[in-house]
């Protein structure tokens, strides 16, 4: 999509788009924002190790059409094979339009869910505090977004039932859905939320998402982000939270699918106490991309950041972690760790990690720490040792070492529907029922 | 059953074993003995295996097969079974598990089904209690967080559920405390019989007091430099090593 191409697109869609005449003029301001700083290339320091010639190049609608009903059932069809028992009824998204028809139950007490068009005022204010000229493809989400949601969790409310959004590409090709999330979060509320990816076909497509988290005193949200898009299916997408006195934010980052995948994190630690645990895994197999940039500021004191992430590479797969700690001036007491351990399963793969920090306060407590390596010998030789051939004992350390990462996603039924998905990469998984 | 000949084993290019001779038959246990550095722990893991050493010469069957050519786990299967002097820890692959995957790994390679769910866990619960292993323990990962003594109890738990036909139990009883070696022993004199052997690879006599061994050797400079009975042993407990090799350099 080049960017010119872009630019036609928006003139003739902008009209089409829902919105105030304020997120209009939000919109072309994301817009002039884009068409100023272009795509990202790898001249710059953030993108050295991601090319995202494939988006550049490739030919998408940004402001896809309503799916066929046919699409619809079938996109249903994949939604009930997660048999997500638990929780409020699935929020389903196909090609970035909700599917969700007749009339949805009532929200659990003290949860608004509003369509993006309901919440458009506040989006065009959310809008706003996404600095456009560094985030280009933000911006580009911003100018087209047409579909999404927006949560709102009232002051003191504890939401037991998690909300899970699901997003499926159907089986039409280059689309390019461009969803928007917002989480909002009352002080002393609590949300669990899961944004499912799930590719229907083989064929290529770019999913574009941001989702902004705003969270108040002492609020407690837990999001997990699992992608499983279909082997040439495209991902970007930019989460962006700003928390509050002593809130409590949990992200877990599963990449399983995809073929360009480039996950941006930002969180600030806007206030005294707040608290952010992110862990991740990812598998990048046989021409697969995946890129992790998280940062974190800690832009107030006694703020505590938890980066774990772990990447299981393998042949011609190229994985790449950057995370950066950035401690501001007069942030004091900050305790912060990050680390990234990588599995190269082949000597064809390639993996790229980078923990960065900038510290500008001085009674802090930072460490970071990054492996890269292969399957231990003596762990190898020792199952082997018992009857287990190599080929399985390979697996299960490979799943090993996801999994004890895995083992923090406090919803089993996804937990364990995960592991099994990671388990499908490894041979010899039929007689692993029992590990998970 | 085990029969080694002239094996000469070196490992980048340093020779460890410089032409070791045994023959272990069913029904019996030899210990081998010898000061650090003999060669003993490289004997045990070029019997289980290991590919860190390369084999220079000579040559190894089990039951008549050509050990050297098989990996590892093919040797598992045909009723070899290693303990380690360091066991592994594996966090994230437990006990249970691995114990499971490896006694229907053996089955399978014997053209037997897999093991009966109830049965498998009687058979551990026996084994765990001889050995003394609490039950949390075998949901654990591998010897994660083990003590070195738990470590070694649980080798002989893997042992005992895999009822190996030769078990090469190398120093299991260091570290161990008197309560701890007590217990390793019974593990192992319970898998003593007419048709099953053991190596005890030992610095200790204590362990040959509890599980008498019917043949001491003495390894010294990567080759075997004296064998006898169980005598043997006690007198290389009251005498040191010193005087096999100066016994031997005379001969």
């Amino acid at each position: 999509m080049t960017e010119a191409y872009l630019q036609d697109q928006f003139k003739a869609r902008l009209k089409d788009l829902p919105g105030s005449s304020a997120l209009r003029a939000a919109r072309e301001d994301a817009m002039a924002a884009f068409s100023a700083a272009g795509y990202p290339t790898r001249k710059l320091e953030d993108w050295r190790y991601t090319d995202l010639k494939p988006i550049a190049t490739g030919q998408f609608d940004p402001v896809p059409d309503s799916p066929s009903q046919d699409a619809v059932s079938r996109a249903q069809g994949l939604v009930d094979r997660l048999e997500l028992t638990n929780g409020y009824p699935p929020l389903v998204f196909v090609d970035g339009h909700p599917v969700n028809g007749g009339e949805a139950p009532r929200p659990p007490d003290g949860l608004e869910i509003l369509s993006l068009a309901e919440a458009w005022d506040g989006a065009a204010k959310i809008a706003a505090e996404i600095a456009l000229d560094e985030r280009p493809l933000a911006a580009l989400n911003t100018a087209f977004a047409e579909n999404g949601i927006c949560l709102r969790v009232a002051s003191g409310a504890q939401i037991a039932e998690p909300i899970h959004l699901i997003f499926v590409a159907s089986e039409q090709p280059s689309l390019a859905p461009q969803p928007r999330i917002a989480i909002d979060l009352g002080p002393d509320s609590t949300l669990r939320v899961t944004q499912h990816f799930l590719g229907a076909g083989e064929h290529s497509g770019w999913t574009n998402l941001v989702t902004q988290i705003s969270q108040g005193p002492r609020s407690k949200l837990t999001l997990y982000r699992l992608q499983q898009h279909g082997k040439a299916h495209l991902h970007t997408e930019l989460l962006k939270a700003e928390l509050a006195d002593d809130a409590n934010l949990e992200l877990g980052y599963i990449d399983l699918g995809g073929k360009l995948v480039r996950n941006d994190v930002q969180v600030d630690l806007a206030k005294p106490g707040a608290r952010c645990d992110l862990f991740g895994v990812f598998m990048a197999g046989e021409g697969q991309h995946v890129d992790n940039h998280i940062r974190v500021d800690h832009s107030a004191p006694r703020t505590i950041s938890r980066e774990t992430f772990r990447g299981i590479i393998g042949d011609r797969g190229r994985g790449v972690f950057n995370g950066k700690v950035v401690v501001h001036k007069d942030a004091q007491k900050i305790d912060a760790t990050q680390s990234s351990d990588n599995l190269l399963l082949s000597d064809r793969g390639e993996i790229n990690t980078k923990p960065e920090l900038e510290i500008y306060a001085d009674d802090v407590k930072c460490s970071h720490g990054a492996t890269v390596g292969q399957l231990d010998e003596d762990q190898l030789f020792y199952m082997r040792s018992r009857g287990v051939d190599e080929a399985t004992a390979r697996g299960l350390l490979t799943f090993a070492f996801a999994n004890e990462i895995l083992q923090r996603l406090d919803m089993p039924e996804i937990r364990e529907r995960i592991a099994r998905t990671v388990l499908a990469y490894l041979p010899g998984q039929q007689q692993w029922d029992e590990l998970l | 059953m085990l029969q080694i000949e002239d094996l000469h084993v070196q490992i980048d290019g340093h020779a460890i074993l410089n032409g070791v001779n045994l023959n272990v038959a069913a029904g019996e246990v030899h210990a081998i003995m010898g000061p650090n550095g003999s060669g003993k722990s490289t004997l045990a893991q070029v019997i289980a295996g290991r590919d860190d050493y390369e084999i220079v010469s000579g040559s190894m069957t089990f039951h008549g097969q050509d050990l050297i050519v098989m990996a590892p786990e093919e040797r598992a299967r045909a009723g070899l079974f290693l303990g380690f002097q360091y066991p592994t820890e594996i966090p994230g692959v437990n006990n249970t598990y691995l114990l499971k995957a490896a006694l229907n790994a053996q089955r399978a390679a014997r053209g037997e089904s897999e093991v009966d769910a109830f049965e498998f866990m009687k058979i551990i619960k026996e084994q765990s209690e001889l050995m003394q292993i609490p039950k949390e323990f075998l949901t654990r990962g591998v010897n994660e967080g083990f003590s070195g003594g738990e470590k070694k109890r649980n080798e002989i738990l893997q042992m005992l559920v895999l009822q190996p036909t030769l078990a090469v139990l190398d120093e299991t009883d260091s570290g161990l405390d008197v309560d701890a070696l007590k217990v390793v022993a019974a593990g192992m004199n319970s898998l003593r019989s007419p048709d099953r052997a053991m190596i005890l690879v030992t610095h200790y006599e204590r362990l040959l007091e509890l599980v008498v061994p019917d043949f001491v050797h003495v390894l010294s400079e990567g080759r075997i430099a004296k064998s006898g009975d169980s005598s043997l042993a006690r007198e290389l407990d009251e005498r040191g090593y010193n005087w096999v090799r100066a016994e031997e350099n005379r001969a």
